[in-house]
């Protein structure tokens, strides 16, 4: 079983942790058109490579970022939001 | 024959303890530490089993687990490898896969008709409609291994965790020296084996015993190390996750580091009759020898192509085996001191020699002499040179397959190594090692120092000390020959001792194709039996290379993947946690008769089965029944008389249909003796029987469920509703918040006024919906679906953690209980318990308002989910159940009656109100299912609003509607997810739908095509295939001007009782045995005890005075026994009376301080098997935690979220755990559960009912 660390609670085993999916920023709804908007929502890029995602410490209810190799399934750092910097 | 030797200082068998069983029906004996094989060997026994194709006698190969051969049943036991199976008193043992016995298998003769089962026969076979059923039908009659007995009980098997810097796998010369190197420098060690004892080749190989002994005797001491044998690592998982297995349990050990010394699998040599019994590998012999004390045969002849088969040769010739010759393949040997060292012994050494085939003797069931003839130069056997060599045993050493599945499973890179004929790790994983034989090292000395390079290595790795460079010197000879296979026009020279595979079929695959060693793998299934290959997949690679004109690194191998080895069922299954979710009321629900159901973790009413009352009965009230399955309420329904057999009507027939009552318990009386006092009754006096359940089960749950709807109608029914999501918002932005996240306005919602909330995802699908009340300006309370609560308490953590908006969520899901009391009655009910004035101005529809309810702090809403004037009521926890109690006691006059999550549904449909996720699916978006209402398009955002503007401009593509059956409908009704069609298409699907009694028909809701008007036709197809006609209706099917909201009850005198609420702790009323034993359980749960958390709780926290923990996760104490915890970054959790009494003296929070209001149940673990439990239950290594920094660990123990403290108390650990009350009897009764298989525990007296309300 893989290990994710959480930034507060530390490194466990990848069963207390919960993927959001990929942090992807929402396009100002007031401006952009129905085809970006339906973009944004619907698609999904699953080609591999480094990726940030959120991924959530279910028991502590921690939400943070993971950067994460999704070719060689590796996760290169985690960080809260906003923290990127202190990471 | 027997082939015991005298007593070896090596032997692992104690002689004092002599051991009887049976193998076929016959008597053997051995010693204690014998395996079935040593011990059936010893005695002369040499066919041990039948092969599983030809039925060929098998006995020895490998003695270590690397084949099949030997393959036993011992009653429940299945496929039991006897080569490593300890032999048991009375054990009585049958080979498997024979018909009529190892000895004389009649099977056996489809060895001969072997030229009919080609290679790939099976896919020869299964051609066509006809040979499939055909060709199945023979195979699954002949095939098989071992017999299930479906008796076997379960068995609930242990699983635990572990934890180690480094794990070594193989307790070998090289293993032990790179545990001891690796220890040396600081590191916590764990070598395995899979044998019963360590020492590996070092316990067996000539001139390496003492040194082996002392290793190990170095090891023992070394309180760095922990050895485990027995113990296979079955398998390598991401981030050095390894599962190992003894015979008892599986362990899933966490390491930081691996070492693979897992050494060689001897490798058999091909020639015609190399399976007889008595043709054996030489380690197998010297196993045999060494450890058992058992001669592999009175006279061998030694085939080699390397120095092993020389010291085999010395060891058997030094203990009274006679050595008929050695040959070597090769013609020139390496080591000549060795050949010097045989000769010594009169032992002829022919080199450049090889076996041509075996031969059995007369009965077939052991070799008699093996025909040797000389080499050319390119290494083929040349026959017509052929002699005849008498002898009862063949020991074979010709070569080693590394036995490096852990090290592919982990990403090793392997390269073929033309010197050594052998597959070694070219480029390992960070982190991962490998030394010994499995990396390319024979030579006793250099194995030592490889193992010693390998433990410094993972040490530095780990941070212990810096690195050191130690040479190991190259290999003198290959262990292995390059191609030890010999053609044979007769065959029978077999390649994969599993399924029978031999040379020939190889040609044949190769030449239909099968040229990849992947296909030639699927193909010829060589490798695919159960010992996958160890014996087979490396002359299969060779086959395939020399056919092809390849070298064996270019034909490549197969992929290695878990389980190593196989892993018994019930090793897997194990103990395994499902958590259950039970509300504060739960037991009250059971004394009422509640049948339960499982809504996500939850177990809630689904209606209750109210225990019947008959005052004419002569037997005892059915309240003691002691119910099969079911109950026998139906008492108007009697029948007695004329019964053949009163006593199979009082308890026989209730085994025929499980339905029926076996009998009424009586207290202090036996069953039989209960059941008789029931005979004699109707015998003397007179008796009564339900009868009413034969076949009438459905019908009566729907009454049970219409009684409650009755209830709910014309009197008042109480349910509880305290599995729905309950959160809690704070702060200055908190409208602004719930405006961005739900649908419906809020900034406008006046205090004291909820409103109904329904939340959409980006796509514009409804998800989730519930009611949020507005508590104060900056003060909400709002409620999710059961279902939704934990995601959606999550989602909103995430979306404010992007927001950043000023206010604060708390989940009081699990801490809070809710009931619904609802009914034309539940006004005046309620008044009896209440100062609030609950008039219809006073307290409209909608309306939020917080009061005492029977002296419990609540909040009450005006709900009116069921249709009826109602409250819903959430109160702390604790007082869940004095509420609960009050109400009924409340209520008894007026008919007051509990009712279920079906009673619920049906009364909420007669409403028309949606239960999200049944009346929506994945799709739903609010035009679709009517909830345009409660979404205001005009705002500037919330989550899904952009979408439901793209969606508005499309064309709507279906739409929920009511509808209703003929009234006069009689038949089989449509069910949920019935198909509504048009013509021949589907035109949409129902939702729900039921009988309705108050209508007196059936209603439902339905997705159906936009164009359908009210009073319009649709036909839904049933479950059998009919149509029925349905008609559209408007919803409400009832009441649909909400009458029922506006007509009140006439409110009572107020009679308020001056009850105060009784605290009872989640663990209430759970059984509690107590013994002394390893393990103490207290339950804490009713020490006073508050949460806070935000960005200003701490200093909100250190103006009561409190000292604030410095670090996350960590804790300070307070005075006697009281704590202040940390939580994460900003949640506190308080346990102390005299912090709890400020805290409720101050319930005036500034911004960014948000109470959490903590029901937990609280318990504290210790005594001597804690750790033992722990690793039981939970995947944290608490051992290495620093107590002295006042660690908290917030983690799951057996699948519930738990905050854990481990705290010294006199020297001795105790560990302080808290979680969510819900989860807490699921959490206490499994940690007994486990504590009591580990040893009796000593439970300390439950706290039941506990303080009164302060």
């Amino acid at each position: 079983m893989k290990l994710m660390t959480c930034p507060v609670n530390g490194t466990r085993p990848i069963s207390e942790f919960i993927c959001g999916g990929e942090l992807r920023p929402m396009p100002d709804p007031n401006q952009v058109d129905d085809e970006t908007w339906a973009d944004y929502v619907f698609h999904r890029n699953g080609a591999a490579g480094i990726k940030a995602e959120w991924w959530c410490h279910t028991p502590s209810n921690t939400w943070f970022v993971a950067e994460r190799n999704t070719q060689i399934d590796q996760v290169l750092r985690t960080y809260l939001y906003g923290q990127e910097e202190q990471s | 024959m027997n082939l015991r030797s005298p007593t070896l200082p090596s032997e692992w068998i104690d002689r004092t303890q002599p051991i009887q069983f049976t193998f076929e029906g016959k008597s053997y004996s051995g010693y204690a530490g014998d395996t079935i094989t040593s011990a059936l060997w010893a005695a002369g026994q040499s066919v041990l089993g039948r092969s599983f194709k030809y039925h060929r006698p098998r006995g020895i190969l490998s003695l270590a687990n690397h084949d099949i051969n030997t393959l036993m049943q011992a009653g429940q036991q299945h496929n039991l490898r006897a080569d490593v199976t300890p032999i048991v008193e009375g054990m009585q043992l049958t080979a498997v896969n024979t018909w009529g016995g190892v000895d004389r298998d009649r099977a056996r003769l489809i060895n001969q008709f072997s030229a009919f089962l080609p290679v790939g026969f099976y896919y020869k076979a299964f051609l066509d409609k006809v040979s499939f059923p055909f060709w199945e039908k023979v195979i699954r009659t002949m095939t098989g291994l071992g017999k299930v007995d479906f008796t076997t009980p379960r068995i609930s098997t242990p699983k635990r965790y572990d934890f180690c810097d480094l794990l070594v796998v193989g307790a070998g010369p090289s293993g032990l020296s790179a545990a001891l190197a690796a220890a040396e420098r600081g590191a916590d060690v764990v070598i395995v084996d899979e044998n019963a004892r360590a020492g590996g080749s070092g316990g067996y190989h000539y001139g390496t015993i003492t040194q082996t002994a002392n290793l190990l005797a170095a090891v023992a001491q070394h309180p760095q190390i922990r050895l485990y044998t027995d113990t296979t690592a079955a398998g390598y998982y991401a981030d050095f996750w390894i599962p190992l297995v003894n015979p008892d349990y599986m362990v899933k050990m966490r390491a930081k580091s691996m070492i693979v010394a897992s050494g060689a699998y001897e490798q058999p040599a091909v020639f015609r009759n190399n399976d007889l019994p008595g043709v054996m590998l030489a380690s197998a012999g010297q196993r045999l020898l060494y450890r058992y004390a058992v001669k592999p045969a009175e006279r061998v002849v030694i085939l080699t192509a390397n120095s092993d088969g020389y010291r085999a040769a010395i060891d058997m010739a030094k203990h009274d085996v006679t050595v008929a010759a050695v040959l070597d393949w090769r013609d020139r040997p390496s080591n000549s001191d060795l050949v010097a060292k045989v000769e010594s012994f009169d032992i002829p050494v022919l080199t450049g020699h090889c076996f041509y085939e075996a031969i059995p003797n007369s009965s077939g069931d052991r070799v008699a002499a093996v025909i040797a003839c000389p080499v050319d130069t390119e290494g083929n056997p040349q026959p017509e040179r052929r002699q005849r060599i008498e002898c009862d045993g063949v020991l074979v050493s010709v070569g080693w397959s590394p036995a490096a599945n852990l090290l592919y499973q982990a990403g090793t890179k392997m390269r073929f190594d033309l010197e050594l004929e052998q597959y070694v790790p070219e480029v390992l994983p960070p982190g991962i090692f490998a030394c010994g034989r499995v990396n390319g090292v024979y030579d006793f000395a250099q194995k030592l120092l490889d193992g010693q390079r390998a433990g410094l290595a993972a040490a530095t790795n780990l941070g212990l000390g810096s690195a050191e460079t130690i040479a190991i010197a190259p290999a003198s000879e290959s262990p292995t020959h390059p191609y030890p296979i010999v053609a044979h026009p007769k065959g029978k020279n077999f390649v994969d001792f599993d399924e029978d595979l031999q040379l020939k079929d190889f040609h044949h695959a190769i030449q239909e194709g099968f040229d990849n060693i992947e296909l030639l793998k699927r193909y010829s299934t060589v490798g695919m039996g159960p010992s996958q290959g160890r014996h087979s997949n490396m002359n299969a690679i060779r086959i395939l290379a020399r056919s092809l004109g390849k070298t064996p690194a270019e034909v490549g191998t197969t992929t290695a993947r878990p389980f190593f080895h196989p892993v018994p069922i019930s090793h897997l299954a194990g103990r395994s946690f499902l958590p259950e979710r039970f509300t504060p009321l739960h037991q009250l629900h059971q004394d009422l008769g509640a049948v339960f159901m499982l809504a996500g973790q939850w177990r809630r009413p689904e209606y209750y089965r109210p225990p019947a009352r008959n005052p004419a009965s002569p037997l005892s009230p059915p309240e003691l029944g002691d119910f099969k399955s079911g109950s026998p309420q139906n008492w108007e329904a009697t029948a007695l008389g004329g019964f053949p057999d009163l006593k199979q009507v009082a308890w026989a027939r209730g085994a025929k249909d499980h339905s029926c009552k076996e009998f009424y318990v009586q207290p202090n009386q036996s069953r039989e003796q209960c059941i008789q006092a029931e005979v004699n009754a109707v015998r003397q006096q007179v008796g009564l029987i339900d009868v009413g359940t034969l076949g009438k089960l459905e019908l009566r749950r729907e009454q049970c469920i219409q009684a409650e709807v009755n209830a709910v109608r014309q009197q008042v029914g109480l349910i509880d509703v305290g599995t729905l999501g309950k959160l809690e918002l704070r702060g200055p932005a908190a409208a602004e918040f719930l405006e961005r996240v739900y649908g419906g306005r809020y900034a406008n919602l006046k205090v004291g006024i909820s409103r109904y909330a329904l939340m959409l995802d980006e796509a514009g699908v409804v998800i989730d919906d519930g009611v949020i009340a507005r508590l104060g300006a900056e003060h909400f309370y709002s409620t999710t679906t059961t279902s939704g609560a934990a995601a959606v308490y999550r989602e909103l953590s995430r979306l404010n953690t992007i927001w950043q908006l000023d206010c604060g969520i708390v989940n009081l899901t699990g801490a809070r209980s809710a009931v619904n009391l609802a009914g034309p009655q539940a006004q005046c009910v309620l008044a009896k318990l209440t100062s609030l004035d609950l008039s219809g101005t006073a307290f409209p529809y909608l309306g939020v308002r917080e009061g005492l309810v029977a002296g419990i702090p609540a909040l009450l809403m005006r709900v009116g989910f069921v249709g009826e004037w109602g409250y819903e009521i959430h109160v702390a926890a604790e007082y869940g159940p004095a509420l609960w109690s009050a109400l009924i006691e409340a209520g008894a006059k007026v008919g007051i009656r509990p009712f279920g999550v079906e009673a619920q549904r049906l009364l909420r449909l007669e409403k028309g109100h949606l239960i999200i996720g049944q009346d929506t699916d994945g799709l739903t978006t609010p035009r679709e299912a009517g909830l345009n209402w409660a979404i205001k398009l005009d705002k500037p955002f919330f989550v899904g609003l952009r979408s439901l503007q793209v969606l508005a401009k499309q064309p709507l593509k279906q739409k929920l509607v009511g509808f209703r059956l003929p009234q006069d409908f009689a038949s089989t009704p449509p069910q949920e997810c019935c198909l509504v069609i048009e013509g021949t298409e589907i035109a949409g699907r129902v939702t729900s739908i039921a009988f309705s009694p108050t209508l007196d028909h059936y209603i439902g809701l339905a997705y159906v095509k936009p164009e359908l008007n009210l009073g319009d036709r649709f036909s839904i197809r049933t479950p059998e295939g009919s149509l029925v006609t349905a008609t559209v209706c408007p919803t409400p099917f009832y009441d649909p001007e909400s009458l029922r909201q506006k007509v009140e009850a006439a409110q009572p005198e107020a009679e308020r009782s001056a009850l105060k609420g009784r605290r009872v702790s989640p663990l209430h009323g759970l059984s509690s045995d107590d013994k002394t034993g390893q393990i103490t359980i207290a339950d804490l749960s009713s020490r006073p005890r508050f949460g806070v958390k935000g960005s200003g709780a701490a200093a909100w926290l250190a103006s009561l005075l409190l000292p604030i923990p410095d670090r996350p996760n960590t804790w300070l104490p307070l005075d006697q026994d009281s704590l202040i915890a940390r939580l994460g970054l900003n949640e506190y959790l308080i346990e102390s009376e005299s912090a709890w009494t400020k805290f409720i003296a101050n319930q005036n929070f500034p911004v960014q301080v948000y109470p959490v209001l903590r029901q937990d149940a609280a318990i504290a673990l210790s005594g001597p098997a804690v750790n033992e439990l722990l690793l039981q239950t939970c995947n944290i290594n608490f051992q290495v935690l620093n107590l002295a920094e006042r660690p908290l660990v917030i983690t799951t123990m057996v699948g519930v979220t738990v905050q854990v403290i481990p705290i010294t108390v006199n020297g001795e650990v105790t560990y302080r755990i808290w979680c969510d009350g819900t989860f807490g009897p699921y959490l206490y009764q499994t940690l007994l559960k486990v504590a009591h298989d580990l040893g009796a525990p000593d439970i300390q007296p439950i706290h039941k009912l506990v303080k009164e309300t302060p």
